[in-house]
Parts: C-alpha cells; sequence; structure tokens
C-alpha cells in the first residue's frame, strides 16, 4: 500500500511551507502595502508569503505521485519532556531561583531518556548547580535569584 | 607597505595580553564543547556566544573566532577518534581519519589533522588581509541595487548547497525571511507579526532561534537512543607521523589551502563544500586512489586544511560586504550586531583597529590551537566519553542561562523552546535549519536594500538587470540555478551528498 503524501516527509513539510506561507501573506495583507516605488510595511512579506506557499504546493504536488519514504516515528515524550523542561525553567528561574531552577531543568529533561539513572541524574543536577552558581553568578555576575525570597 | 603596517596594527591588538587569554580561552572552550559527540561549531558557537557579552566587542569577537576554529578542529578529533562528525565539514574526515585510527594510528591522523590545520590556518589569514581591503574598495562602489542581487546569488548559493531537496532548502530560506520581517519594521515603524507582544517589537532574538534549531531539537532527536551506551574509541598510541606520512601530507595540505581559501569566499562557500571538494581533488591527483577510504593520509591533511582555509576566508564577504555566505558566519554577524559593530565595506576604515585585530588573532589563534591540541589530546579523549545522559543536560543549562543573560529576561528561553521543537519537525520533514537561518539574518537587508533600489528607480523592477553590476551578480544566480535544474550536475550533486550521509 502506498503512503499517503501527509505521512512521508515531503508532503509533511509542503503542507508547513503552504500554511506557513499562507498565514505570512495573510498576516501582511492586513499592513500597508504601498507601492513598487514606496514600499509599505506588507509589501516585502506579501511577496515572501506568496513564494513560500507556491514552494509548499509544488513540494506537496512531486510529494503524492512518488512512494515517497514515510517520516520517521515521532519521539512525542522525548519531545514533550525536553520542552516541557526548558520551559520551567525559565518560569522558575526568576521567580524560585536558580538552585530550584537548575534541578528541575536536569531532572525533567533527564526522564526523555530511555533509561533513567537516578544516582547520575541527582549527580548530574548537583554538579551542574553548582557549575551554574560558579559560572553564571559568581564568574560573569549575572543577576539571578539564588533562591526565592 | 601598507599591508605590513595593517598587519602591525593588528598584532598590536592581538597580542595585547588579555586578547590573548580571550583568544586562548576561545579556542580551548570551542575545542571542548567541538569534540562533544553531534556538535557542531553552530551549535558551539551559539551555545558558548552568551559568555562574550561581557566584554568589550574587540576581545569577544577574538574569543568567537577562537571558538569558531577551535570548534570545527574539535570536531574532527571526534570524526577521527569515533567516527562521529559533528558537521558537515568534518565529515570527509571521518572517512580516512577514522580508517588510520582503526589500523593503530589515530595519534598520526590527529597530528596530521592539525598541523594541516595550522599550515592552512595561517596561510590563508595572509590571504584574508590580502584580499579584504580589494573587496571592500570594489563594495563601495556598490548601490542598494547591487547589494539586493549579491545577497540573493548567496542565497541561491547556499539553497544548492544545502542537503537534500533544493526546492524544501528554497523554502527554509523564504521561512527564514518571514521570520527575519517580526519586529518593528524600519522604515514605516509598522509593527509586524508581534502579535501584541513587546518583546518581539525588536524582532526575533537569533540566538533563540539558532539555539532552538541546532541545540535543542538535537537533544530531542538524540535524547531517545544515544543515552545508552558510550561510543567505542581507538586508543591513541604514537602522536608523531612517520617521515613517509609528512611527505603525502604536506603536498595534500598545500592544495586543501588553496583550493580551500578559493571556496571560502565564495557565496555559500564554507567549511563543508571546501572539504569535500578537497577530497575529490586530492582522490583525483593521487597516483593510487585505491587507497582512499582504507586510510589515505592525503584524505585526513587536504580536506582538513581546506576547512580550515574555508572557515577563515568566509570571514572576508562577511566583514567587508556584511553578507555572511553560509549558517556559521550568519551566527559570526549576528553576534557583531549583538555587540552594536555592523560589518561591511567601512569597517575597514572606520574600525581598522577591530579589524585587522581580528585577523591577526586568527594566526594567533590557529597557532594556539595546534599548541594546544596535541598535549592536551588525553583530555579531549575523556570529553567525548562523557555519557550523553550527562551532557546534554550540561547543554540544556548553558543554553537556558545563556538565553537568559542576553537581555535579562526569559522570553528569549521561552522562544528557543518554540524553534526547538519546530526544529525537531524540520528534521523530521528532512529539512535543512541552515539555509533558514542565514535568510533570517539576511532578510532584514535584503528588504531594506529592495525597498531602496526600487525608490531610486521610481519603481521600475527594471533597474536591478540595467545596473551592469547588479545584471552580472542576478546572471550568476540564475546560472547557478540552470546548473543544478540541468541533469547531468544534478546527479553530481546527488552523488556527493550520498558519499557523505
Amino acid at each position: 500500500m502506498k503512503t499517503p503524501f501527509y505521512r512521508t516527509s515531503d508532503g509533511q513539510s509542503g503542507i508547513f511551507f503552504t500554511a506557513f506561507g499562507a498565514f505570512v501573506a495573510w498576516q501582511a495583507a492586513q499592513y500597508p502595502l504601498g507601492r513598487a516605488a514606496q514600499m509599505g510595511p506588507g509589501y516585502f512579506p506579501l511577496i515572501i508569503g506568496a513564494m513560500l506557499v507556491v514552494v509548499g504546493l509544488i513540494v506537496m504536488g512531486k510529494s503524492i505521485p512518488a512512494d515517497a519514504s514515510k517520516s520517521d516515528p515521532l519521539d512525542w515524550r522525548a519531545a514533550a519532556l525536553v520542552t516541557i523542561a526548558i520551559l520551567a525553567s525559565a518560569l522558575l528561574l526568576l521567580t524560585a531561583g536558580l538552585l530550584v531552577a537548575i534541578p528541575v531543568l536536569v531532572i525533567v529533561s533527564s526522564l526523555a531518556a530511555r533509561e533513567i539513572h537516578w544516582r547520575t541524574t541527582i549527580l548530574t543536577a548537583v554538579f551542574l548547580t553548582v557549575m551554574a552558581w560558579l559560572v553564571f553568578i559568581v564568574g560573569l555576575g549575572l543577576r539571578i535569584p539564588l533562591i526565592w525570597s | 607597505m601598507e599591508f605590513l603596517s595593517n598587519l602591525a596594527i593588528g598584532f598590536g591588538t592581538s597580542l595585547q595580553p588579555a586578547n590573548l587569554l580571550y583568544c586562548f580561552v576561545g579556542v580551548l572552550l570551542g575545542t571542548a564543547i567541538g569534540v562533544l559527540p553531534g556538535l557542531g561549531p553552530l551549535a558551539t558557537i551559539s551555545m558558548l556566544l552568551p559568555l562574550t557579552y561581557a566584554l568589550d566587542p574587540i576581545s569577544a569577537l577574538i574569543m568567537l573566532a577562537g571558538i569558531y576554529y577551535g570548534a570545527q578542529y574539535g570536531g574532527s578529533t571526534t570524526a577521527i577518534l569515533v567516527n562521529l562528525p559533528g558537521e558537515a565539514s568534518s565529515v570527509v574526515t571521518a572517512i580516512d581519519g577514522h580508517k588510520m585510527a582503526g589500523a593503530g594510528r589515530a595519534g598520526a591522523a590527529l597530528a596530521i589533522a592539525a598541523l594541516a590545520s595550522v599550515f592552512a590556518g595561517v596561510v590563508s589569514t595572509f590571504f584574508v588581509a590580502g584580499f579584504s581591503p580589494t573587496l571592500a574598495k570594489v563594495a563601495l562602489s556598490f548601490g542598494p541595487a547591487e547589494y539586493f542581487s549579491l545577497m540573493v546569488v548567496g542565497l541561491i548559493a547556499a539553497i544548492i548547497l544545502a542537503h537534500g531537496s533544493l526546492l524544501k532548502a528554497i523554502g527554509m530560506v523564504l521561512v527564514g525571511l518571514a521570520l527575519g520581517c517580526v519586529g518593528i519594521d524600519t522604515n514605516s515603524g509598522a509593527y509586524r507579526f508581534t502579535f501584541g507582544s513587546l518583546e518581539l517589537s525588536t524582532g526575533i532574538e537569533f540566538v533563540s532561534v539558532a539555539m532552538g534549531l541546532f541545540a535543542f531539537a538535537d537533544i530531542v532527536a538524540n535524547v531517545g537512543d544515544k543515552t545508552t551506551g558510550t561510543p567505542k574509541m581507538h586508543a591513541i598510541s604514537r602522536l608523531w607521523p612517520s617521515r613517509q606520512d609528512f611527505r603525502e601530507a604536506t603536498p595534500a595540505a598545500a592544495r586543501g589551502t588553496i583550493l580551500g581559501s578559493i571556496l571560502g569566499i565564495l557565496p555559500g562557500g564554507g567549511a563543508a563544500l571546501a572539504s569535500f571538494s578537497a577530497y575529490t581533488l586530492e582522490k583525483r591527483v593521487s597516483k593510487n586512489p585505491g587507497k582512499f577510504g582504507q586510510g589515505a593520509v592525503e584524505g585526513v591533511a587536504g580536506p582538513e586544511a581546506a576547512n580550515n582555509a574555508a572557515a577563515q576566508t568566509s570571514f572576508i564577504p562577511m566583514l567587508t560586504l556584511g553578507i555572511p555566505s553560509n549558517g556559521t558566519m550568519a551566527l559570526m554577524m549576528g553576534a557583531m550586531m549583538i555587540h552594536n559593530i555592523a560589518p561591511g565595506p567601512q569597517i575597514i576604515s572606520t574600525q581598522p583597529v577591530l579589524f585587522w585585530g581580528l585577523i591577526t588573532s586568527m594566526l594567533v589563534g590557529n597557532v594556539l590551537l595546534v599548541l594546544l591540541n596535541l598535549p592536551l589530546v588525553g583530555l579531549w579523549v575523556k570529553l567525548i566519553s562523557v555519557p550523553y545522559r550527562v551532557l546534554f543536560p550540561a547543554i540544556l543549562m548553558f543554553c537556558v542561562i545563556g538565553l537568559y543573560s542576553i537581555q535579562n529576561q526569559t522570553f528569549e528561553i521561552l522562544v528557543a523552546a518554540v524553534f526547538g521543537v519546530v526544529g525537531y519537525m524540520f528534521m523530521r520533514m528532512r529539512c535543512e535549519p541552515a539555509p533558514l537561518l542565514l535568510g533570517f539574518i539576511l532578510g532584514p537587508m535584503l528588504e531594506s536594500n529592495l525597498k531602496r533600489a526600487m525608490l531610486l528607480a521610481r519603481g521600475d523592477a527594471t533597474t536591478f538587470v540595467t545596473r551592469p553590476i547588479s545584471a552580472a551578480m542576478l546572471a550568476v544566480a540564475v546560472l547557478l540555478l540552470l546548473t543544478v535544474i540541468l541533469p547531468q550536475f544534478r546527479k553530481k550533486r546527488e552523488e556527493v551528498f550520498a558519499e557523505e550521509g
């Protein structure tokens, strides 16, 4: 059985280019366009968006007849955990402080690994927290609270 | 004699103890991060960039340049020892270098790579010093139409040299150009694509884009598989190559240097293209082409010399025209702009100390690189064997705090997290992210030059083809595109990338 085009890597990238380009063009059309001699803020992005739509449609079209390779399985777990770890550390950095944000970053992101070694993870968290403190707060003098006060 | 006095100004800056120290630290850190499997120069530079914010511009640039060639060399070390090239330019080194290591000659391969690199680095520094002022003089006569066309050539060349599908590379450049539009439009003051966010009004921070696409996305893609086991490594016995090795390596290094220096200047060129071409050249001139792939010394010396020479000369278009020729240079240029230095033809006359200081520091840095690398090779080996499950949290930590330090706010971290997810999607869709970064950096310049050219021509788009220099550049762009569409060359391009993949 043939892989449907939206499951192939080419098909998916074509969809992405088309959708993103359409969005850019639509947004750009809300800004004053001006004219060729006096381009307004919408002129350039509108052209770019339109070109993206064209490229996206061609990529999509070319992906339909070929029995192109199916795109690799998505590692949702890794993507979600790494992203959550980064977002959580960003939110905690100024509110809870470095001594909370870095261990959270290390521990949550380590959950993304297939095997979880708790001992290594804890040691890494401690080591990296001390290192972050030494390099960025003591060494470079960044203003990050150590812990909430 | 002007040449010598310029070099004197440069060395006066680059040999100052503080700058020597920053150069040293840059080379050291660049190598240390660059040897880590999977981390190429782009990821390394974006990770270490925040460390240079506090420095004055010249020291920061010297350190960044050091990080760049340190990372490049570090990547080659990993390629030779564990056959895990961090980026395209060390893929070729892995072919014969790793075979040499397998035959118990890892030390010789590393030494040849280091010596070929330093040789190329020193020679091409003079090339940069001699060529840049000439190019800058030519560029001073360029108007907006010429700049626009030049950037088009650069983007098209980058598209052609990207891996995989041409169309997807075009798409990625366009996505980058669109992302570059975010923020206040300089001409009209209109807010574009900011969706009410105050932080976005100054545009998307390019470090967020680079770290997201190159560091975070890579972690997401690898965290599942790489966390089990450690790479198998070959032991290093004797470091010094034999006399026979030298006899074979020297002419290869010289050829690689010349080829690399030339390819580095071309738009879209750079280290990766240079090392591939050098490998092909060595194979062609060799009396015994069969030994390539079996541990040929020339197969290490030529490409290593070429990629270092090209890394150096690719600074020429970036510094003198303000047009980066590849992703790494786009990153370097972004770094310069953070320090409020706008590269371009005026930079040599307005900032001679900075310009010549940076160029001479490349020479100093290359010498430091070889002095540092051969004795410290044991340390690099230890770093390579750091397990990934310890490594990736460390990368995340450095990136997160580095992103925070740009503006002392956490917004940049959030943006990078988004680009991490996007970058992972791109990887799965087999879309190369480097053209996006190039488009992103060039976008605002491309737009403002287009606007100015069209204003000067009163809306007549033929200005790009009636001005001779601009027309010539566009002709080059069309020719480049044609060569790819024509079947013969197309096959060749696929072959080259097949060899690499």
